[in-house]
């Protein structure tokens, strides 16, 4: 147990963590030249596309150092506050970790969350300045805000690149020297961390943990703790490049189990293992139900295609337990599901994720976050869609979730991001100086108001500069209001929205003035509304397109016009028809492109 | 019950609006009669053995009033003794103002021409300058004048609104000109502008456009209240008449009565096949007709769009006792639907008619897309 190091690694997406951890995994010879394909660690297409990991891995490294060889475990970690949570269960399972920040930008908002997370937890932060290989690099800059940031030493920082390998050897030193090794007590009854799982197509979930106490034995009976099942470990092992089977872990080890668990529902992050004959007396703290912070509808474009859909969103759910769903129906859009994700950029993978692996046409509905809905008889509905939302006269009050923004940018934005924030009814928490000209601002916020074109407002004012972490506070009392769209006087569910009382006026009279544009002339003229209840809060008219009709049609015309018009009605069919009018696809989404 | 029309597509010139199959060489009207007449020899049987009297004749264009009396009393002689012709046929005429004479009309009315359509396009210079036509305003009223004098009774005129440089009102004024005559027959038809035309050519250079289609609207209804005022029944879109005098050749059309037509590109329905010559002038004179018709078996399908689609279009509407009983599986499909343009109050029913309404009646393009069956 004293050779195993336990360490994840904090850094901002394009900071360069997965080429260093790379060095690293050369260096220790854990993979050679030809394995390592250009990230190793980031498997899925899309991760390696978007230069981010979604989801955490494990490895493990065999270092040698003087007399005694050690086990490196570097448990891989998400780059995305969407999973802020698996994150934690990752940061649960070290005892130290790699603050990479690159030399050339300095210190950004995703760092620091998960950097306080880290301290939170007792781990041992060892520093890395990465790409100084960089001309760009200012290190003198940059090692003062991480001096500032955790308070250790100018010479604890070590200067690396992933780039050229410089720093790699000092970095798998100062793993062995500075980061504790586990503790725990192997004579204890089983307790393990869950902190990652992932569905394979021939062996079911496989379950990544760490042993924080007591030993597991290939064979054993194991319970998880929080879920309650039992099962037998048909296998467990070590994770190296490949999954390298094991008779036995023990306290500290970090490796994963096979117990023949068919969806990843049944496996939470955060659980904990234990055997059936001999249990610990409690669960390893900090476990949480995963809840999905953000729901759409996803409909099929074709609605033949439904059950495919289902069949498609269902095989995700086997890797991703924290995409939810149910059926739902839209008069607009007809057979579809009401799916739930972690946040804005879970719902973008999933819909690529449909896309790329299952060919999957879908139209996604403007999404919103979860409401609480306390009625005057006392109950408490949670409530997920815009046709969920009770009659205004049984309800008492309504509350919406409510997250800590930290946003981290050079302090000649600190205007434009306040005037944002201000306007999406954020409440200034904290003010904080990095160094002379960078600025971490905290907001309160809802929300239900980053979901509506934050990110890319925030980037856009701040051209670039400012990061944005959030994680979630809690419920507060709001004003909620549905904001239904009409099309020639007839709602449109599909275009409904939830929204503050305040925000509705503008909200809706934009809604109506960017369907106007994209809604195609039609032969009458189509009048779009937008309403709260019975009252029309903004209009807007599509002008018919109508001449033809008064061509002539005697002999030769009527065969043309038969075909002509079948054509156009044919054409039609490709659009959503809504009552009379046709919408095409991306209508739907038009609220989320505001400007 | 059964028509025939006969296809003139020679003019002198090519107006700026117009797509419609023709040549401007007159140099083959000798020969092109001959073949014409050699199609209505051919195709005497085409309404079948039964006899069935030949109610309308038509000749349109093109521009027929380019051909002699002497070549119109040929092709008529033709028709009569190859097919039954009803003792009261309506016998119709396209002319144009620029071609007629008081010796001619006299002379038309010796072939048994007994109804001149007139392509006036309107009583305004400016407008016929601009739409290349060859006559004058005055040539219009002086050839009206003439046609009454001669004896003709039943006569129509040709009405273009929607011109891009004129205005509603100055197109109604038309009609006052109109009310000085008893002329019986108004087609008024809404500029088109066709890729292949002067006025096409314009369009893509940005120097004409068509009018709103709200202003389109405004000035369709101005004209049918203005037309009903002057005793004008508005009985299909683009076709109004006094006294009972609709076109009994274009209404057959619409009734589904089979027809005949003479000429490259004129089409030919038997009740349930339709015919097309090839819109080829020269290999119709070199080879004659045969050498270039086509033929598409109208589906049941086909032929309910097309019924729906005519129907709709006449003021009357359809009958809906005539659907059940025609295409009775298409109208259970199609009732719903019907039902809800009628809660619109784009249709309406009554006397066992479904027509449209006020609301409906100038966008019933939609309303037939919408009610048609694909499949």
């Amino acid at each position: 147990m004293k050779n195993i190091r336990n360490f994840c690694i904090i850094a901002h997406i394009d900071h360069g963590k997965s080429t260093l951890a790379d060095r690293l995994l050369e260096r220790t010879k854990t993979v050679t030249d030809r394995e390592l394909l250009e990230q190793t660690l980031d498997s899925m297409d899309l991760e390696r596309e978007r230069g981010i990991t979604i989801k955490s891995h494990a490895i493990q490294m065999q270092y040698p150092k003087g007399d005694e060889i050690y086990t490196l475990n570097l448990i891989d970690t998400p780059g995305h506050v969407d999973f802020s949570y698996e994150v934690s269960r990752s940061i649960a399972s070290c005892e130290g970790a790699l603050l990479i920040v690159d030399a050339t930008q300095g210190i950004q908002a995703q760092t620091i969350s998960n950097l306080y997370q880290a301290v939170d937890h007792d781990l041992t932060i060892v520093p890395v300045l990465n790409k100084m290989d960089m001309e760009s690099a200012m290190p003198e800059e940059v090692e003062d805000q991480i001096i500032d940031l955790i308070g250790c030493d100018r010479s604890d920082i070590i200067r690396a690149s992933g780039k050229t390998g410089m720093g790699a050897e000092e970095i798998l030193d100062a793993i062995v020297e500075r980061i504790p090794p586990p503790v725990g007590d192997p004579g204890a009854p089983l307790q393990a961390l869950i902190f990652d799982s992932v569905f394979n197509n021939f062996r079911g979930i496989i379950a990544y943990f760490k042993v924080m106490n007591g030993e597991i034995r290939k064979g054993d009976k194991v319970k998880f703790v929080n879920t309650g099942r039992q099962y037998e470990a048909d296998e467990i092992g070590v994770l190296k490049l490949g999954m390298v089977p094991r008779d036995m872990l023990s306290t500290g080890d970090v490796g994963y189990i096979i117990s023949g668990i068919k969806t990843s529902k049944e496996v939470k992050v955060g659980d904990t293992i234990t055997h059936v004959a001999r249990p610990c007396s409690k669960a390893i703290s900090g476990f949480e139900e995963v809840k999905p912070m953000v729901f759409a509808g996803v409909y099929p474009i074709d609605t033949d295609d439904y059950e495919d859909l289902r069949a498609a969103i269902e095989k995700l759910q086997l890797n991703d337990a924290s995409l939810t769903f149910q059926p739902e129906s839209s008069v607009a859009l007809g057979f579809g599901f009401r799916c739930g994700f972690l946040g804005m950029l879970h719902m973008e993978i999933v819909q690529e994720r449909l896309d790329r692996e299952f060919d999957m046409d879908v139209i996604t509905t403007v999404p919103n976050v979860p409401y609480l809905v306390y009625t005057k008889q006392g109950e408490v509905l949670e409530v997920h869609n815009p046709s969920g939302l009770p009659e205004p006269t049984v309800i008492d009050h309504v509350e919406e979730p409510y997250i800590r923004a930290q946003i981290i940018s050079r302090s000649d934005f600190i205007g434009p991001i306040m005037t944002l924030c201000l306007s999406k009814r954020g409440e200034l928490v904290n003010q904080h100086y990095l160094t002379a000209d960078r600025v971490e601002l905290s907001f309160d916020m809802p929300l239900a108001e980053i979901v509506f074109d934050f990110y890319d407002k925030l980037k856009s004012i701040s051209k670039g500069y400012a990061s944005f972490d959030y994680y979630t506070t809690g419920y507060r009392t709001s004003k909620l209001a549905r904001l239904d769209v009409l099309l020639n006087g007839e709602p449109v569910d599909a275009l409904s929205t939830l929204t503050h009382t305040d925000n509705a006026y503008p909200l809706g009279r934009r809604m109506c003035e960017k369907l106007k544009e994209l809604i195609p002339r039609q032969q009458f003229d189509v009048a779009i509304q937008a309403a709260i209840g019975s009252k029309i809060i903004a209009r807007e008219t599509v002008k018919a397109l109508r001449k033809d009709v008064t061509a002539k049609c005697y002999g030769g015309d009527i065969t043309r016009k038969r075909k002509l018009l079948e054509k156009q009605k044919k054409g039609k069919k490709r659009m959503k028809q809504v009552g009379n009018v046709e919408v095409p696809q991306k209508a739907f989404l038009a609220v989320l492109k505001l400007d | 019950m059964s028509g025939i029309y006969i296809h003139i597509p020679f003019c002198k010139t090519r107006c700026s609006y117009c797509d419609f199959f023709k040549s401007t060489k007159l140099l083959y009207r000798e020969q092109y009669i001959e073949k014409l007449l050699e199609e209505l020899r051919d195709r005497r049987h085409f309404f079948g053995s039964r006899k069935n009297n030949l109610q309308t004749i038509y000749f349109g264009g093109g521009t027929p009033s380019l051909f002699s009396e002497k070549s119109i009393d040929n092709i008529l002689n033709t028709i009569s003794k190859n097919f039954p012709v009803a003792d009261n046929a309506e016998i119709t005429l396209e002319v144009n103002p620029d071609d007629l004479s008081p010796e001619y009309l006299k002379a038309l009315r010796k072939t048994g021409i007994n109804r001149l359509s007139i392509g006036v396009q309107s009583f305004y210079d400016v407008d016929l300058q601009k739409m290349g036509r060859r006559h004058d305003a005055m040539q219009s009223r002086r050839s009206l004048e003439w046609v009454f004098q001669t004896g003709f009774e039943n006569v129509g005129i040709d009405l273009i609104y929607g011109l891009p440089w004129s205005d509603g009102s100055t197109f109604l004024s038309n009609l006052d000109i109109l009310s000085n005559y008893p002329v019986q027959h108004l087609s008024a038809y809404h500029l088109t502008i066709e890729p292949g035309t002067q006025f096409g050519k314009l369009k893509r250079q940005n120097r004409l456009s068509e009018p709103d289609d709200s202003e389109s609207e405004k000035i369709f209804w101005a004209l049918h209240d203005k037309a009903a005022e002057m005793g004008f029944e508005h009985y299909e879109i683009s076709n109004f008449c006094r006294n009972g005098l609709y076109s009994r050749h274009n209404t057959a059309y619409w009734d589904n009565v089979p027809y005949l037509g003479a000429g490259p590109a004129a089409h030919s329905f038997d009740g349930t096949k339709r015919y097309w010559n090839k819109s080829d002038l020269n290999q119709y004179i070199k080879q004659g007709f045969s050498a270039g018709i086509s033929c598409e078996t109208l589906t049941l399908k086909d032929r309910f769009n097309e019924y729906l689609m005519l129907r709709l279009r006449t003021s009357k509407g359809m009958n809906v006792d005539e659907v059940k009983k025609n295409f009775e599986s298409y109208w259970n499909r199609i009732e719903p639907d019907i039902n809800k343009w009628i809660q619109k109050e784009f249709l309406e029913k009554s006397d066992g008619y479904i027509y449209g309404t006020r609301k409906g009646w100038f966008v019933i393009d939609a309303i037939i897309e919408d009610l048609f069956i694909l499949e």
